[in-house]
């Protein structure tokens, strides 16, 4: 990969990764499972690695922002994720102000 | 054993024990539910070389139990040396080295100075601060080459190897034939790690104090020594030579065990002719009191009982590391051989 396309791919995935942890809240307000909510994110053109998405889980598990159960589906029991009240309160304050952010960057851009 | 099944052990081997078996348990699920998905997509069940395709995007098995580690420490001097990935390897590694070193320098320094051998206190510290000084360079530079392959090479692991296990096997590079294939990153390793032990070879033979530490004045080193440094060298420097020629030749896997087999055995020799040789230290003094007498043989017994350990050391890592090896090659030749 040439320089400047490193350089691209490195502010890409530092742009993406904050926003990820957004769209990975907004999207368990419905209750889903890891390998589902990451097809879902990849719908919406949101790719996620696997080795990312599921620690990343854990991590807002642990932080009180998700609850999980282990529960049967189909042939086989499986991990669901949701939102937590704190996760719900953090992530209307986080959807605030990714709005005030996009605003301002549209106004810096347009400028 | 499948292939999936290998790949939630190596990642399990680098997880936290009390986690584990949760961690395992979901990632399975999700792995079996995209293989599902993707057997649905086809119409048909999944070929191994599709399911480590599959494998590969989860990603380095490495990698991904650094990442559920949830601690994000790391090496960094101006830039990133050593991952979190990689780091709480690194500091295991780093305190048993230089845990087990200090404490040997430690309990050699108060025996010494206990029997009546003159130390002072800055030689001590001097002599523990050169030797935590060079195992921190020497691990940390090892470390830092094995961070550097695995941000370059994220995908060239192989799970269809069941000989080799842990993080060699993960730093290992997949071939598309699945011929077995001596690891490029195992003969740099060897290589980097002979030329360093012949620098310190080098340097203890012109200062001794790197292997005497404190007690550097007290004591004179036997002949034995002396005839045995030539082959040792030669060992050292044939092993080299070994893991040069597997790193532009890594399909030379025969000759790679064949190699290590006869240094292996060359390594007992010398050692055996360590053990064998007589005393391995006197004292500077030329008339000794009976003292001094006591503390030399009490020396020259621990330098003896250190030889043998280490020639059961080399034994068994031979036994553990070749045999198998040399088991499956003599299997591949009967196999091969015309009935």
């Amino acid at each position: 990969m040439p320089a400047d396309d490193a350089q691209f791919e490195n502010l890409r995935l530092e742009l993406r990764r904050g926003s990820l942890v957004l769209a990975v809240l907004a999207q368990l307000r419905s209750e889903q499972y890891g390998y589902t909510l990451r097809k879902t994110l990849a719908d919406h053109g949101l790719e996620i690695d696997e080795g990312t998405l599921y620690p990343l889980l854990r991590r807002l598990e642990t932080q009180g922002l998700l609850v999980s159960e282990w529960r049967e589906d189909g042939k086989r029991s499986k991990r669901f994720y949701h939102l937590s009240a704190s996760g719900k309160l953090v992530l209307k304050q986080l959807l605030a102000e990714w709005k005030s952010i996009d605003s301002s960057l549209n106004g810096i851009v347009k400028g | 054993m499948e292939l999936l099944d290998r790949y939630l052990i190596a990642v399990g081997q680098n997880l936290p024990k009390p986690q584990r078996d949760d961690i395992i348990r979901e990632l399975s699920e999700n792995i079996r539910s995209q293989f599902e998905d993707k057997e649905v997509e086809l119409g048909r069940p999944l070929s191994e070389v599709e399911q480590e395709a599959i494998l590969k995007q989860v990603g380095n098995p490495l990698l991904v139990a650094g990442r559920y580690r949830q601690d994000d420490r790391s090496l960094t001097l101006g830039r990133r040396i050593i991952g979190p990935a990689l780091f709480p390897f690194y500091i295991k590694v780093l305190w048993f080295n230089l845990g087990v070193s200090s404490l040997l320098t430690t309990l050699v320094v108060l025996a010494l100075s206990q029997a009546g051998v003159r130390i002072t206190v800055s030689g001590a510290i001097s002599s523990l601060f050169w030797t935590v000084l060079a195992q921190f360079a020497v691990i940390t530079l090892i470390f830092a080459g094995v961070e550097k392959h695995v941000s370059r090479f994220p995908d060239r692991w192989d799970l269809r190897k069941p000989q080799e296990s842990g993080l060699s096997r993960l730093l290992d590079h997949a071939e598309p034939d699945g011929a077995p294939r001596i690891s490029r990153f195992q003969s740099i390793s060897h290589f980097v790690a002979g030329a360093v032990f012949l620098v310190w070879l080098r340097v203890v033979t012109h200062s001794p104090m790197w292997m005497f530490g404190a007690a550097v004045g007290a004591f004179r080193i036997e002949p034995v020594w002396h005839h045995i440094y030539i082959p040792f060298v030669l060992v050292v420097f044939a092993g080299m030579i070994q893991a040069a020629i597997n790193f532009i030749r890594p399909d030379w896997v025969r000759f790679a065990v064949l190699a290590r087999a006869v240094l292996s055995l060359a390594g007992l020799g010398i050692l055996a002719l360590l053990a064998t040789g007589g005393p391995l230290l006197t004292l500077r003094d030329a008339v000794l009191t009976q003292a001094q007498l006591r503390v030399l043989h009490t020396v020259n017994e621990w330098f003896f009982l250190y030889v043998i350990m280490l020639a059961i050391a080399v034994a068994c890592a031979a036994i553990l590391t070749l045999g198998p090896s040399v088991l499956r090659t003599l299997r591949g030749e009967r196999a091969r051989q015309p009935r």
